[in-house]
């Protein structure tokens, strides 16, 4: 199974695009802002990563974006500096997939159809909001804004979204069904999921993400969007690096990738219970890293965990972890910068009852 | 591009408004009886109580039914799987823990839109978190994956109403290329007042039982259900000494790049994904014994449906099972492949309930009657809000 990645569109709480995400992974600094989270106590001020979609004007006229929720909005920024980034905006769309990945979908907009008839009189219900709350109202909306005619599929697996997509994404590439795809990752925040979020861990005590301090409650909330422009060859010049492998499953069973020559990049994102899944198999002889503390939690983060692989890869740098974070003696941290010495990188996400994704990353 | 796709179909399962087995939906079918009724699980404000197709609680499994740990949707999937173990002839020793894949449409279970807890939230509440942790327990294909101890990957696919003849031809490339030996595969999806409103909302549900590709269709039933295939490469069928009973042939996926909600006028996705399905299946024309289309019974879907079909496959004997089902959402292609498969053993489809009066506006009208069909082949399509286009061939037992 193998992929090259010929361009990245990312945005999230970091910013947009690469560069601001490469500055912000060299940096190891990402500012959160507020969000007001309706709690059993009162209104309560918790911090998050939160993206802007600004920039999505710089690519669509205003009026095109006037019916599209944040969640679309996310996923075609993405799509769209993926494009740029790859030097092809005028891409063949007739042959090109959409693969998005999404935990919660549009969040926003089903809470916008639900308010719109819940308060007693269901003939108010919006159409509008219900069309936009459908899961592949994203890669729809890539689709129509971009006229890409080829197979759109949109997954959604929690945790696991981003593996499970990408296998269909690298399989219709194997198949010969689409000479390209567009592979994204889209979640967003929400006000539903800011109270969830609450009732389930509590009030944000800190202000860092702890990705390695396994038994801590350290995760902050994100929401983001980034997408792959994958194909089967490599362009000459072009490309971040190929995606070797990619193993997912929900079930216990999950073998870790050979530690020789490889990096790890870990999807532990300062949720205890799924940290503790990672005590099971991260030893002293593997080398870990995480990023998570520049993007926050989100379903479909993994997706951030690989492009920071793809931009080691491009600098030839493992990067340093973010700042403050703790790094523990008993485990085998990269505590600084330095050389990448390695052939591969393995994301590698595990959350709640047994369930596995690694995806290992080459340089080409 | 590959040329057909081997993955057999060794067992099916199937429940909807029409049975709570695919033997008994087929016996309902060829019967003609149908029976939408106006929502019993749940209340509406509407002055109008549309009708639907809903499954009654005796058909679900035993151990599921009084329980509220996981969503109805994912009861349906196991009720379905269950029924396709057995058909397939599968213990679940046999299967449990080994990389046997799962891949399940939906639309509705995938959602986070529990209405209670929803409405105590909006009422400035702090409602508890049950429903949630049902929710997150309810992902249909890691449900299934967890029941029969699976360990290959699992995919719940959400491309609205085509979002199981996506699963199911995204199974079948998982066995062609090696990924699997075995892909449980299908869609499940459950009814609600929130797609009830949605619908409605839209002005395409019709009052009264469905007309698909009638002169005088309104619109669609809504309905529930599930259905599950087994899917098989060669080498693990014939090592277990079990005839399949269908092959998927090919799978045809595309996008209108239209329009979030209405299909492409001329239906041009439509036709990509059929010839695309067409080519990866190496099916001609007079194989092809009969298409069970999407039909719905909104204006819109059929009249690009009947422009299609008359276009590229003139000729060929179709028919909408949705008169009998409801629009099963994300259920909708597993449910109709399942049907497609039983019609294709029988050599002959049900007539097109709902059918009375050819619309003018359409060159093709669907079967309006029983009807015996020839050939090897069988085309399941369907398509979604956001422009998807799905399109499976199924071939019978000699491929």
């Amino acid at each position: 199974m193998e992929a090259f990645v010929q361009g990245i569109g990312i945005v999230g709480g970091f910013g947009t695009g690469m560069e601001a995400f490469s500055s912000t992974l060299a940096t190891g600094l990402s500012e959160t802002q507020v969000v007001t989270v309706q709690t059993p106590d009162g209104a309560k001020e918790m911090p998050a990563f939160l993206a802007d979609t600004s920039g999505l004007e710089a690519f669509v006229e205003k009026k095109t974006l006037r019916r599209m929720d944040h969640y679309s909005r996310m996923a075609l920024l993405g799509a769209y500096l993926a494009l740029e980034n790859a030097g092809i905006l005028n891409i063949d769309r007739r042959r090109l997939g959409i693969v998005v990945a999404s935990g919660y979908g549009a969040s926003r907009s089903t809470c916008a159809f639900l308010d719109s008839f819940i308060d007693g009189n269901d003939a108010f219900s919006s159409p509008t909001h219900f069309s936009n709350s459908v899961h592949n109202a994203a890669a729809a909306n890539i689709s129509i804004t971009l006229g890409v005619t080829g197979p759109c599929l949109t997954v959604s697996q929690f945790e696991m979204s981003v593996p499970s997509a990408l296998i269909s994404a690298i399989e219709w590439l194997k198949e010969g069904r689409v000479e390209k795809v567009l592979f994204g990752a889209v979640d967003e925040y929400s006000d539903i999921l800011g109270y969830c979020w609450h009732r389930f861990h509590g009030h944000q005590k800190g202000i860092v993400v702890d990705p390695f301090l396994f038994h801590e409650q350290t995760a902050i909330l994100g929401e983001g969007a980034a997408f792959f422009l994958l194909s089967l060859e490599q362009e000459t010049g072009t490309s971040y690096g190929r995606i070797e492998d990619v193993n997912t499953q929900c079930t216990d069973g999950f073998e870790c990738p050979d530690a020789d020559q490889t990096v790890f990049i870990l999807g532990a994102d300062g949720n205890k219970s799924w940290g503790q899944q990672y005590e099971r198999y991260v030893t002293k002889n593997i080398r870990i890293a995480s990023y998570t503390p520049l993007y926050g939690s989100f379903p479909t983060n993994m997706a951030f965990d690989m492009a920071a692989a793809f931009s080691s890869f491009r600098i030839g740098k493992i990067y340093a972890p973010a700042a403050g974070i703790s790094c523990l003696s008993s485990l085998n941290i990269i505590k600084e910068e330095q050389p990448l010495d390695v052939e591969k990188i393995c994301c590698l996400k595990l959350a709640s009852k047994g369930e596995s994704g690694a995806i290992t990353i080459t340089h080409g | 591009m590959r040329q057909r796709i081997p993955a057999a179909i060794t067992g099916v399962g199937c429940i909807c408004g029409v049975g709570g087995t695919l033997g008994e939906c087929i016996e309902t079918l060829f019967e003609g009886r149908r029976n939408p009724l106006p929502p019993l699980r749940f209340t509406s404000t509407h002055d109008v109580r549309y009708p639907v197709f809903e499954v009654p609680e005796a058909a679900i499994r035993p151990e599921l039914k009084n329980t509220d740990h996981i969503s109805l949707t994912s009861k349906l999937a196991i009720t379905a799987a269950y029924e396709a173990f057995i058909d397939a002839g599968l213990e679940i020793h046999e299967v449990k823990g080994k990389k046997v894949g799962v891949c399940i449409g939906t639309t509705v279970g995938s959602v986070m839109n529990d209405l209670p807890f929803y409405a105590e939230f909006h009422k400035g509440g702090t409602p508890e978190i049950g429903a949630i942790n049902r929710f997150l327990r309810s992902n249909p294909s890691a449900l299934i994956a967890r029941e029969f101890g699976l360990t290959g990957p699992c995919q719940t696919v959400v491309n609205a109403c085509s979002s199981s003849t996506d699963a199911i031809g995204i199974g079948a490339s998982w066995i062609q290329s090696g990924l699997c030996e075995m892909v449980i595969a299908g869609g499940a999806d459950e009814l609600s007042l929130v797609t009830y409103n949605g619908f409605i909302s839209m002005m395409i549900a019709d009052e009264n039982p469905c007309k698909p590709f009638d002169r005088d269709r309104k619109g669609l039933n809504l309905g529930e259900g599930s259905a599950i295939l087994i899917l098989e490469s060669e080498h693990s069928w014939v090592q277990r000494h079990k005839t399949p009973r269908a092959i998927v042939l090919g799978y045809g996926s595309s996008s209108d790049a239209h329009h979030l909600t209405a299909p492409h006028p001329h239906g041009e996705g439509l036709k990509r994904a059929l010839i695309e399905a067409m080519s990866f299946s190496g099916a001609k024309l007079d194989e092809i014994a009969f298409v069970n289309a999407h039909g719905t019974g909104t204006p819109d879907n059929d009249r690009v449906e009947s422009k299609v079909l008359s276009e590229l496959l003139p000729g060929v004997p179709f028919v909408s099972t949705k008169g009998y089902t409801g629009h099963t959402l994300g259920a909708a292609g597993a449910i109709e492949a399942a049907f497609t498969v039983a019609c294709l053993e029988r050599s002959m489809i049900p007539g097109n309930a709902g059918f009375a009066n050819p619309d003018p506006d359409l060159p093709a009208t669907p079967a309006k009657i029983p009807t015996v069909v020839k050939g090897s082949m069988a085309i399941s399509q369907s398509l979604a809000f956001g422009g998807c286009n799905g399109v499976l061939i199924i071939g019978n037992r000699g491929g």
